[in-house]
């Protein structure tokens, strides 16, 4: 069979990640720092991988060619947000970094709960990030069913795929924490790109004469596939409004922003910003594998539109082999994401929240044990809401950056505006994450296609300005210490 | 450090937005400003792409226009990136007290 070569191709690449991801905890020491920002101490070829590996998901490695087949041109957006989505880090993350330096930050909600004295902020924000989280791991772990499924052709089934890779990563992130996830990245990040580049050129002139052949070819079938607007997938309103929350929100995701405090030096931090697009335009050729599929397979045959990638390479007769590395990459994409969201949700149940909420402090060795149960915790509800429930990748995705883009505001007003205060904080940021999930549960209407997190963040934008002003300012010896933070920042 | 001069009586905290330290100066503050202008632009560049170039003709390095456009905008984010980069590295702390005048 055929299929045994692909799956031995895929389980060797699970046992090397492991081998990796173990190997880098060996010999380091027991401590939170160590465990959530090793130990500050990243240069910009890991962070890279690091952040490029976190940035770019199966939401775009699956979901981009899903999308690319089934809505066309509206698959642009995630080309368009995903190339630009660290720039906003240029700024804010040399102010995180030395916040965390100075005053021994870990997490995003540390940062938060300090400049604005509340540990309500710190549980409110990590509840609604975990949250978050949730769904968007379920999508990684539909992606690590989807690739077992192909992969054994239909022996190993849905729930077993999805739980054997989601297993080795909560091994390795168990045991070395980010030095584990970052050294995977890098190992995952190297296929992601190869593969991609590789699979784009190749569907277009395997199947078609070049890729200038195959998009005329697809306007002659399907003239509107290739736009947007009226009369297409996606209205203007909505695939602008797409892109802005997406742009505004990524940075804010906590498992990306929490790894400012990674970085041995703002330099490495600058560098990974500056040369993240040349991870992201692998989104090109991942968008032509989609494209390519658009004329192969009607969308009723194929099923759910995330799986064009597995469909067309079993279409394709290539050797088993290269079928293996292919669904290899496709789970790098799936895994690098999993590791660092599971890694920063069990870091933040138990420092921003057990830890806000406990009268007596752990010491930092019970700490850091308490993260690695709490990631194991995570790990195993998100399997079960990952097996149970059902959307398509994307779709969930967005209904999760609504509410992650309503912490932009609280971190602009960290840095940059001394007359925030807890009250205006805590009713902004609640009130834009209500706001947006009453939208997307349709109990009120939203106001056009504007996206839900949009509408948001100027509710959160009001209540923050409007109740800070109304009550009282806070201490500004307090504030002296964030003012401090921006030295160089001219 | 930073003079003290401004808040010597009851220090209210002001309402307004603080987006430079104070000393900063002029000619660093409007650098600074083009600089997040440029950035915003391609950031509502690739939000509007579609005002551009919603077609897909013509096709260019084998992409339709609307695509072009859209990867343009990431490599230009990528050179305009990399010019602030070295300007940084040029002057690795562009604090006030640096470029006294």
């Amino acid at each position: 069979m055929t299929t045994n070569l692909t799956l031995a191709i895929v389980f060797g690449y699970l046992f090397i990640v492991l081998l990796v991801g173990v190997s880098a905890s060996v010999g380091r020491k027991n401590s939170l720092v160590e465990f959530v920002a090793a130990s500050r101490s990243f240069g910009p070829v890991v962070m890279y991988f690091l952040v490029g590996g976190a940035a770019l998901s199966a939401v775009a490695f699956l979901g981009g060619p899903g999308w690319a087949f089934s809505q066309g041109a509206a698959s642009f957006y995630l080309l368009g947000y995903v190339g630009i989505v660290l720039l906003p880090w240029y700024v804010l993350g040399p102010l995180a970094m030395r916040a965390g330096t100075r005053y021994g930050y870990v997490t995003q909600a540390q940062l938060f709960a300090d400049r604005f004295q509340s540990k309500a902020l710190s549980v409110v924000v990590a509840a609604v990030s975990i949250l978050a989280f949730v769904q968007y791991v379920t999508i990684q772990m539909k992606a690590g069913g989807y690739v077992f499924e192909v992969a054994s052709g239909n022996r190993i089934p849905f729930w077993a795929g999805a739980m054997i890779s989601y297993a080795v990563v909560l091994l390795y992130t168990f045991l070395g924490g980010v030095r584990s996830v970052a050294w995977t990245n890098v190992l995952q990040g190297v296929i992601m790109l190869v593969m991609a580049w590789i699979l784009g050129v190749y569907f277009a002139y395997a199947l078609y004469d070049g890729p200038a052949d195959m998009f005329r070819k697809i306007t002659e079938a399907k003239p509107t596939h290739l736009l947007v607007g009226p009369g297409t997938n996606m209205s203007f309103t909505t695939y602008s409004t797409s892109v802005l929350v997406s742009v505004l929100g990524g940075l804010m995701w906590p498992h990306l922003f929490m790894k400012a405090y990674t970085a041995a030096s703002e330099r490495s931090l600058k560098l990974t910003v500056i040369l993240y697009p040349t991870f992201a335009i692998c989104l090109v050729p991942v968008l032509l594998i989609g494209f390519a599929g658009v004329l192969q397979v009607s969308p009723q045959e194929l099923g759910p539109p995330d799986r064009i990638l597995p469909w067309m390479f079993t279409q394709l007769e290539f050797s088993p082999l290269v079928v293996g590395l292919i669904l290899a990459a496709a789970l790098a994409a799936a895994m690098s994401t999993q590791d660092t969201i599971t890694h920063a949700a069990g870091s933040m149940f138990t420092i921003d929240i057990v830890e806000q909420l406990r009268e007596k402090k752990h010491t930092d060795a019970q700490a850091t044990r308490w993260v690695r149960i709490f990631v194991v915790v995570f790990g195993f509800a998100a399997y079960l809401v990952a097996i149970l429930g059902g959307q398509t990748l994307i779709a969930l995705l967005l209904g999760a950056y609504g509410s992650i883009v309503q912490l932009l505001p609280l971190t602009l007003a960290t840095f940059f505006w001394p007359r925030a205060n807890a009250a205006g904080a805590l009713a902004g940021f609640i009130g834009g994450v209500a706001f947006n999930y009453l939208i997307v549960l349709d109990v009120v209407p939203g106001v056009g296609e504007i996206h839900a997190g949009i509408q948001g963040l100027l509710i959160n934008l009001i209540l923050l300005v409007g109740v800070s002003l109304l009550t009282k300012p806070m201490d500004p010896a307090h504030l002296d210490r964030f003012k401090l933070l921006r030295g160089d920042l001219n | 450090m930073q003079p003290t001069d401004t808040e010597p009586d009851s220090r209210r905290v002001k309402s307004g937005l603080r987006l430079f330290s104070p000393g900063t100066p002029r000619w660093v503050k409007v650098r600074n400003s083009l600089w997040a202008a440029a950035f915003i632009l391609v950031v509502l560049f690739e939000a509007f792409y579609w005002l551009f170039g919603n077609q897909v003709e013509p096709i260019i390095l084998g992409l339709p226009f609307g695509m072009f456009l859209v990867t343009s905008g990431i490599i230009v984010a990528f050179v305009l990136g990399l010019v602030l980069f070295l300007q940084d590295e040029e002057s690795p702390t562009s604090n006030a007290s640096n470029h006294d005048h």
